[in-house]
């Protein structure tokens, strides 16, 4: 019953990650500890947690990240990685931390800003109300006076980091996104 | 000899020569009841006699079949130089067994009927048309006059035995789907044979058009592209009136 | 001889002056320069004399495709088409335009490797390739009628399988901004050179084959191979969205595919859904360009991706939007990538619902179904930029008199109502008044027609206008002196691709740089968007390279606009593709064993043609200041910043002469006059040719 059990974790792990989505520890175990049907006795906490650690060393594909209340997630590299799982962890935490570590990762790994309707769109899928209560949260709280806003020449908004472009370069890289590409094809 | 002891002889005789009765299902051929199933691939390579082949038309179903969904289809006609290329070491969708160039521009019922209303100069549906593996008959082995073509185990595919194929085109005029090709380098007809299991088309295709599934029968379903037009030898019309009876 | 593959071993030979049709030998006349755009450029310098014009009958167009046309490698859908080129001002020199579609495949089928059309018909003709049985029939009946309708009537007569190239009334009535196209959209400029020799289409039906020389299998994995290189169009190897997959993405990627976003309007929907790039079988759902370049709302009335024959990008997206049935009365299908898709927003300034609103949609579907059936070149956009000032500047007003400025709805076209571009383009294709008729000749003939100056356009950034007529193409404001270099090189704006599908890719400027530092030498050469650097010798290596590549996929029929693949999306490769597939798609498929170096040796040799005929046909060998210059809008800044500073795209003028010094050096030209040496000339044995320029005393 532990080697099938294992499997399905296994395969569980692999086919959430499959549909871009991290499977916590906590579910796992709710799932494993659940009386099985057809199947005589129940596996024990520590017992789901041995077989979770035990997955983890032999498969090198099984990854685990955790959130800021320690809780592990669970995800495969064959079909996720480990940018994506960070951005759903976020997601799940913080939205208003989010914004602001895309933004600032977008800026200091690409040198780009990020057009702020970039956060509607799947993955992110937040709502007008939400990015605009993160956008002003980022003006009044402490601790995010790097970011800026800036319109193109077409209205869209976009958003970087002070911290790794200046606004005149951001400016230019937002038009040229927005606009100069494809005028430029 | 009856064709059912006929039957009956030769399944025995290629179990031994291939030294198993696997590749042909022995249950599946007695199923059906006053018919003879057998692959005339396997007779024709096994020295089984002309005399004895031609009169046997019903031929093992096939086990595979290529499934093509025209609304994924983008019209980059890469199945059909997989198709020649990995096969024949040569690009020619001429001779490709997957046939997409002909619907390509104006869909199947071309420009001549006024009804082109697919293919790239229409709504931009392009069909891809591929062989059913037809069951029963199999116009284009029917059609050939020197039982050239042939099912192969273990998939019983029909395929053209180039050995026996003397290039008269009989088959194209046969298959009402159109989907005999003809080589002019070898001067022989070809046919989908599913690369053997793995289909180097569906391999190919950039946007999951094609399937490789277990057969089906299609060639109740899909409209012909033609009336075939050849002539079925006498001998095989008589093993037809053996068992349709009038 | 040895027999090759990949070739089909014939050049045909069209004389619409006598209607003799002949063949040449592929290989024993022009293996030397592969394909393409190279048996152009030869043709032209061995054929057509110094100071023929472009519409005499004395200059030739050649349809060259090269030894991939036809195979399975990807992307290999390519015509280049070589002739004097109409638009180049102040006088026309060599020129090339390149189409997609099917008609190389179809040409390669039938036996050719290339079409040289010379002379001129007394009466309207069209060419039938039927393999080896090529007809001229009498065009008549087809002269006046649109690509469409003639495509249709060479279908009826060839069949449906036949691929039609053909010119529209734009091309017939002589307008210099004019296309030949085939399969619906895929467009190459040089119609009215077509026109000019009274040749209204070519119908090529191939039902042959191109061999492959190597093995099968080798050839099978080769391909594999090539395809887990590709990214999406422009070879952009990241999403546009996180993907669960990927470790990076920008939102200007053209890798759109995403879960939720679906070509809506195929029956039943498509999801285009997660595309990791090991799923080879998910290539074609990658890029939508309609989404793209008109906004997400494209994605409603996507059908599909289309394209050329073999490739999976499917760059060209069928688009199907009802509303422009009944508001237009065009059909509601329509298709096209790039300038293309966007050619008809591009007249307007402004949209009553925004710039990638219902009615910016609606006017590219009114500008692909007019442009692409009359005919229309629009200079890579410059035909709009042009168009738009001339309006807004009054310029229209004074040159062209009341009642023709007023027989125009321009109350219509201030709206941005797109029933406007059925009073225009119709039009410029019939040469119908004095407005359309200068905006078809090009921009140079009209600054020239208009007593306009040149320097307004050169100053002018929002024009990007470049030199001779035609605006920048890939320049300075992506990749700075890299960008500036390849732009002075041609007599047309520059279809270099080679360095563009790096620098847009979307990787991290760190992987780009690191990439740049194996192949040129230093990461150096290549510096991120906006942060220019001083020129240094690796840019210089990295514009030869660009230049190199995209002569070389000229010639052997890949697209300029994919490759080349230095870079792809594969983590385990360190992001990197592989700069010599190439090499291998060419060895395997013709035989000739050619590495890297050996090819770009032969890219070479067909560069330096295209240079030696510009010499030749400019009559100067000052190229440096006659011919590779640059306009001034490159040496500024609307907000005053100075060169090199974080945030411009402004370039130094003396480190722009620096870098024509260091380019001209990496190639073997001399450094004052930017014209090849003797020696350079010999050493890619083109002897005969320096000969022959230094008896014009254009040797320097």
């Amino acid at each position: 019953m532990i080697t099938e059990c294992r499997n399905v974790i296994l395969d569980s792990i692999r086919e959430s990650s499959h549909a871009g989505l991290l499977l916590s520890e906590q579910d796992i175990l709710a799932s494993v500890m659940m009386p099985q049907a057809e199947s005589d006795g129940q596996i024990r906490e520590s017992e789901a947690k041995d077989i979770l650690h035990e997955i983890i060393r032999s498969h090198e594909d099984i990854q685990v990240i955790s959130d800021r209340m320690e809780c592990g997630y669970y995800y495969s590299t064959l079909a996720m990685t480990h940018a994506y799982a960070r951005l759903l962890i976020l997601k799940k935490e913080n939205v208003l931390d989010l914004m602001v570590s895309i933004t600032r990762e977008h800026a200091a790994t690409y040198a780009r800003p990020v057009p702020i309707t970039v956060f509607q769109q799947a993955p992110f899928e937040l709502s007008e109300d939400e990015i605009s209560f993160c956008t002003d949260q980022m003006t009044e709280l402490q601790g995010y006076e790097d970011m800026d806003q800036i319109t193109t020449s077409i209205g869209t908004r976009f958003l970087y980091s002070r911290q790794y472009l200046d606004v005149g370069h951001a400016m230019m890289l937002a038009e040229w996104e927005d606009v100069g590409q494809s005028a430029n094809p | 000899m009856g064709l059912e002891n006929k039957a009956g002889f030769l399944i025995e005789k290629i179990g031994r020569l291939l030294g198993t009765e696997q590749s042909f299902s022995r249950r599946q051929f007695l199923k059906v009841s006053g018919m003879a199933i057998v692959g005339v691939a396997a007779l024709s390579s096994l020295g089984i006699s002309d005399e004895m082949a031609e009169a046997i038309i019903i031929m093992e179903q096939a086990e595979g079949l290529i499934i093509a969904d025209p609304s994924r289809c983008v019209g980059c006609r890469r199945c059909e130089l997989a198709c020649a290329e990995f096969n024949d070491g040569k690009a020619s969708p001429t001779i490709s067994r997957i046939k997409v160039s002909r619907n390509l521009q104006f869909g199947p019922m071309g420009l001549y009927t006024g009804k082109y209303d697919q293919g790239n100069y229409g709504n931009g549906l392009i069909i891809q048309d591929t062989c059913k593996q037809c069951p029963h008959p199999v116009p284009c082995a029917n059609a050939c006059p020197n039982d050239a073509i042939v099912v192969k185990p273990p998939l019983n595919t029909r395929v053209v035995d180039s050995d026996k194929c003397v290039g008269c085109k009989m088959c194209q005029r046969a298959c009402p789907w159109e989907m005999m090709s003809f080589d002019e380098d070898t001067n022989k007809a070809t046919k989908c044979f599913l690369c053997d299991g793995k289909p180097k088309c569906v391999e190919a295709c950039p946007a999951e058009a094609l399937h490789y599934v277990k057969w089906i029968d299609l060639s109740k379903s899909v409209p012909p592209r033609i009336t075939p037009t050849s002539v079925i030898a006498q001998e095989k019309v008589q093993a037809c009136m053996s068992c349709h009876k009038s | 001889m040895a027999k090759y593959g990949g070739w089909a071993g014939k050049v045909l030979r069209v004389d619409l002056s006598t209607g003799k049709i002949s063949t040449e030998d592929t290989i024993e006349k022009y293996k030397d320069v592969i394909g393409g755009t190279g048996i152009g450029y030869q043709v032209l310098w061995d054929e057509v004399p110094a100071g023929t014009k472009a519409f005499d009958p004395a200059n030739k167009i050649i349809f060259g495709t090269g030894p991939l046309a036809g195979t399975g490698a990807p992307c290999n859908g390519r015509t280049a088409i070589t002739t004097l080129w109409p638009s180049c001002w102040p006088k026309p020199l060599v020129g090339s335009g390149h189409m997609g579609g099917h008609f190389a495949a179809q040409l390669k089928y039938a036996g050719y490797d290339a079409i040289i059309v010379e002379g001129k018909s007394d009466h309207p003709v069209w060419l039938s390739i039927k393999d080896a049985k090529v007809e001229i029939h009498d065009a008549r009946h087809l002269w006046g009628s649109g690509i469409r309708r003639t495509t249709h009537e060479i279908n009826l007569l060839m069949g449906p399988e036949a691929s039609v190239a053909a010119i529209g009334q734009a091309g017939e009535n002589l307008v210099p901004m004019s296309i030949i196209i085939n399969s619906i959209s895929h467009a190459a400029g040089g119609g009215s050179i077509m026109g000019s020799k009274n040749l209204k289409a070519i119908g090529v039906h191939g039902t042959g084959s191109v061999t492959i020389a190597g093995k099968k299998e080798d050839w099978e994995k080769a391909i594999k191979f090539h395809l887990t290189l590709l990214g999406a169009n422009n070879q952009h190897v990241v999403p546009s969205s996180p993907q669960p997959w990927a470790e990076h993405y920008n939102p200007g990627s053209r890798w759109m595919a995403s879960k939720g976003l679906k070509w809506e309007a195929a029956k039943p929907p498509i999801e285009t859904g997660a595309c990791d790039p090991h799923n080879l079988n998910r290539i074609a759902y990658r890029t939508n360009n309609a989404a793209f370049f008109l906004g997400n709302d494209a994605w409603k009335y996507t059908v599909r991706g289309n394209g050329c024959t073999a490739c999976p990008i499917r760059c060209h997206t069928l688009l199907k939007v009802p509303s422009v049935s009944s508001k237009y009365g065009i059909p509601e299908v329509g298709q096209n990538t790039c300038v293309g898709l966007i050619f008809g927003k591009t007249f307007f300034k402004t949209f009553p619902d925004g710039p990638k609103g219902q009615t910016s949609i609606e006017a590219c579907m009114v500008g692909m179904h007019l442009a692409d059936d009359l005919g229309i070149w629009n200079n890579y956009g410059l035909l709009q930029r042009d168009f738009q000032k001339l309006y807004y500047d009054g310029t229209f007003k004074s040159k062209i008199g009341e009642a023709e400025y007023n027989s125009y709805s321009w109350d219509k076209f201030e709206k941005g109502d797109p029933a406007f571009l059925f009073e225009l383009l119709p039009r410029i294709a019939e040469k119908d008044g004095e407005l359309a008729t200068t905006l078809g000749m090009g921009t140079g003939y009209m600054i020239d027609r208009w007593g306009l100056s040149e320097d307004n356009w050169k100053k002018d950034p929002d024009l990007q206008y470049w030199k001779m007529g035609h605006p920048r193409h890939h320049s300075s404001e992506e990749s700075g002196q890299v960008g500036v270099i390849i732009n002075t090189q041609y007599n047309r704006d520059a279809q270099c691709h080679s360095h563009t599908n790096l620098i847009r890719n979307g990787l991290p400027i760190d992987i780009q740089k690191r990439l740049a530092a194996e192949l040129w030498g230093s990461p150096d050469a290549l510096d991120a968007l906006g942060a220019y650097t001083p020129m240094n010798k690796y840019k210089a290596k990295m514009a030869k390279w660009s230049l190199l590549r995209k002569e070389l996929h000229d010639a052997v029929a890949l697209c300029n606009w994919m490759g080349p693949w230095i870079a792809s999306p594969l983590k385990e490769r360190g992001y990197r593709g592989d700069d010599a597939i190439e090499s291998l798609l060419y060895t395997l498929a013709t035989g000739d064993k050619k590495s890297r170096q050996e090819l770009d040796h032969v890219a070479e040799r067909i560069f330096l043609l295209h240079r030696a005929l510009t010499i030749r046909d400019m009559g100067t060998k000052d190229m440096r200041t006659q011919h590779d210059t640059v306009p001034d809008w490159i040496f500024d800044d609307a907000s005053g910043k100075p060169p090199f500073s974080v945030g411009t795209t402004r370039m130094d003028k003396e480190d722009i002469k620096i870098a024509m010094d260091m380019f001209y050096e990496e190639m073997g030209w001399d450094k004052k006059t930017g014209a090849p040496t003797l020696e350079t000339y010999r050493k890619f044995n083109l002897g005969k040719v320096a000969d022959e320029l230094k008896q014009k005393g254009l040797l320097p």
